[in-house]
């Protein structure tokens, strides 16, 4: 699960997962949910693979999001869904499904790019958790 | 984790020299600002950007100070050319985010029955909203490379604005140590088409009369007469700036471990202006800047445009001329005399704009005897200001003062205040007409959700860092 959180000028994500892939995805969904106000904003079925790498967990989820808005502000594509193939401490590889289709979606907001402010990625007694804040 | 402050006077706040930090704080604002303050993360970035090596003088905050990412909002900060450091967070993403201020010959009675035609034609012929961009103008990879080269002189040069424009602009338009070779094919793909575009959120482009004349003197050097027609335009490097810092921050971050930087914050991430790293950042900035000049430029010549179009006058009536452009989030060269002794400074303002006081040898002759010319937008529902730049400003904040009023709502709380109301029609009752591409971005940017940038120049005008020439009223506003 993820949940949105304030900043006086930007916006930020907290989400948590038993798992770090289910904790990358619900990132991701939060991401979605902040452009576009739902966290599946495609209908398309075309795969798209991502590959991200960084030097630890905290950088590898400000790539992967990273990677995500690209592809979905400046490329137009919009996710119907996605799913994490592996990730470590320094790699992930995602896999997205939907569309090069932006007229399925229009963003609400611009996201400007996802920060390293206050930025974690914690193990918990119950799994992981996660905080990231992002430029609107 | 508190931050301990200590009032020095009405208007400035310090937080002293603890732990890691090299210089202490110094905040310019009121009580109720620092009240207000008191409750969020700003103060806390204050203290961590005194932190970085090689800083000189405090770690500055203006009155439209608020909780940033990296740097604070309405941050100013100083660092040594030998001893100090770059960090692209003390820039910001929107790279030379800044506006620029155009007077006309015209009167706000003159104007106001074409008003509405005048907005939809400037609103038609700039595109504006989430990843705006250009149908009509898609640079090659050869023009492109000449925009990051030299700004807004390109446009100038293909006859897109005169040299007066170039003259009035910070930089004249053009920062000269840019190398494309700096940049990612992303951030130039993200560039290609966005040239001549607005953006969203909180940039604009406002119509505007000049409701009073603070400063009368200096307000006609600036050519400024009550009820005059003024223009505004807020935007910046679009997503090639935004690309440009991403890119830099992951080197950074390698960069701060190399030269064993201790970081109380990521996004500080940062290299020694002398470093390899650091002087290629600076390149890429540079690079961006450029494009952000070159991008007002081009939105100028649209609103002219559209002036002439709507009115049926030609430019030599209208005399839509330009007063300054000046940029709020960048990191530049500059000489200071600090401690008695003259220093090459790099001075990063992160949402804090320069304002040289009068003599000061960059400024344009025309402005060398009142200073600096800068314009501080208010929210859109309210006024903004016309301030120049003061000696004090050069003793305390190496030439600097506030670039707007400061967010004080989140967006998600300004959404709920806006809940089931119409603000296009508030704002017709105001007397202003709002056009927008996103009724989102209208709620998220309410007047509520920011400060009254009175009370922000107030305090600018009480510290003695600014002195206020004119305020503007909005009559139409072009939301992205």
């Amino acid at each position: 699960m993820y949940r949105l959180l304030e900043h006086t000028a930007d916006m930020g994500i907290e989400a948590r997962a038993r798992r770090l892939d289910a904790l990358f995805v619900q990132a991701a969904r939060g991401l979605l949910d902040i452009l576009f106000g739902t966290p599946c904003p495609g209908r398309g079925r075309q795969n798209l693979a991502l590959q991200v790498e960084a030097c630890d967990r905290e950088e590898l989820l400000v790539a992967w999001l990273s990677e995500l808005l690209f592809v979905v502000q400046q490329r137009g594509f919009r996710p119907s869904g996605l799913t994490i193939d592996a990730v470590n401490a320094g790699h992930l590889g995602a896999t997205l499904c939907g569309a090069f289709a932006p007229e399925e979606a229009a963003p609400l907001r611009e996201v400007k790019a996802v920060t390293y402010h206050r930025l974690s990625v914690v193990e918990t007694e119950d799994g992981w958790k996660a905080r990231v804040f992002l430029d609107l | 984790m508190t931050v301990k402050v200590e009032q020095i006077d009405a208007w400035r706040w310090r937080i002293p020299r603890q732990g890691a930090m090299h210089t202490e704080g110094l905040v310019y604002a009121s009580r109720a600002m620092m009240d207000r303050l008191r409750q969020e993360q700003a103060l806390e970035q204050v203290r961590n950007v005194a932190t970085l090596p090689g800083i000189v003088g405090p770690s500055l905050a203006m009155p439209d100070i608020h909780w940033g990412y990296g740097f604070p909002i309405g941050g100013v900060a100083a660092f040594d050319a030998d001893q100090g450091v770059v960090s692209p967070g003390g820039v910001g993403y929107d790279i030379n985010c800044g506006v620029r201020l155009m007077r006309s010959r015209l009167t706000a009675e003159e104007l106001r029955p074409l008003l509405p035609r005048l907005t939809e034609k400037i609103f038609q012929q700039v595109p504006s909203g989430v990843g705006s961009c250009r149908s009509d103008l898609s640079l090659t990879a050869a023009e492109q490379r000449q925009v990051l080269l030299r700004g807004a002189r390109w446009a100038v040069e293909r006859g897109l604005g005169s040299a007066e424009d170039l003259l009035r602009s910070q930089a004249e338009g053009c920062i000269a140590e840019a190398d494309p070779e700096q940049l990612s094919e992303r951030a130039l793909e993200r560039g290609r088409r966005q040239l001549g575009t607005l953006g969203s959120g909180n940039h604009f482009i406002e119509i505007q009369y000049v409701e009073e004349l603070l400063d009368p003197q200096i307000a006609e050097v600036l050519g400024l007469f009550p009820g005059q027609i003024t223009v505004a335009i807020h935007t910046g490097s679009r997503g090639l700036g935004y690309q440009v810092c991403d890119d830099a921050l992951r080197v950074m971050l390698r960069a701060a471990k190399k030269y064993a930087i201790e970081l109380p914050d990521r996004q500080l991430c940062c290299a020694p202006l002398s470093s390899t790293e650091g002087r290629s950042y600076l390149a890429a900035m540079a690079c961006a800047a450029n494009y952000a000049f070159a991008n007002r430029q081009l939105i100028t010549v649209a609103v002219r445009q559209a002036f002439e179009d709507t009115l049926g006058l030609g430019a030599e009536a209208l005399q839509l001329s330009l007063i300054v452009d000046v940029c709020h989030n960048i990191a530049t060269w500059e000489e200071h005399r600090f401690q008695g002794q003259r220093r090459r400074l790099c001075v990063h303002r992160k949402g804090a704009t320069r304002a040289f006081a009068p003599g000061h040898p960059v400024l344009p002759a025309c402005y060398r005897s009142i200073g600096q010319p800068v314009l501080v937008p208010g929210d859109m529902g309210r006024y903004s200001y016309v301030l120049v730049g003061t000696e004090r400003g050069m003793e305390e904040t190496f030439g600097s003062v506030c670039h707007g009023a400061g967010r004080v709502l989140s967006r998600h709380r300004a959404k709920k205040a806006a809940h089931r109301r119409d603000i296009f029609a508030e704002m017709a009752r105001a007397g202003i007409l709002l056009r927008s591409a996103s009724r989102a971005t209208v709620a998220e940017e309410i007047s509520e959700a920011y400060k009254d940038v009175a009370e922000v120049v107030q305090v600018v005008e009480q510290a003695g860092i600014g002195r206020p020439v004119a305020r503007l009223r909005p009559l139409a506003v072009i939301k992205g």
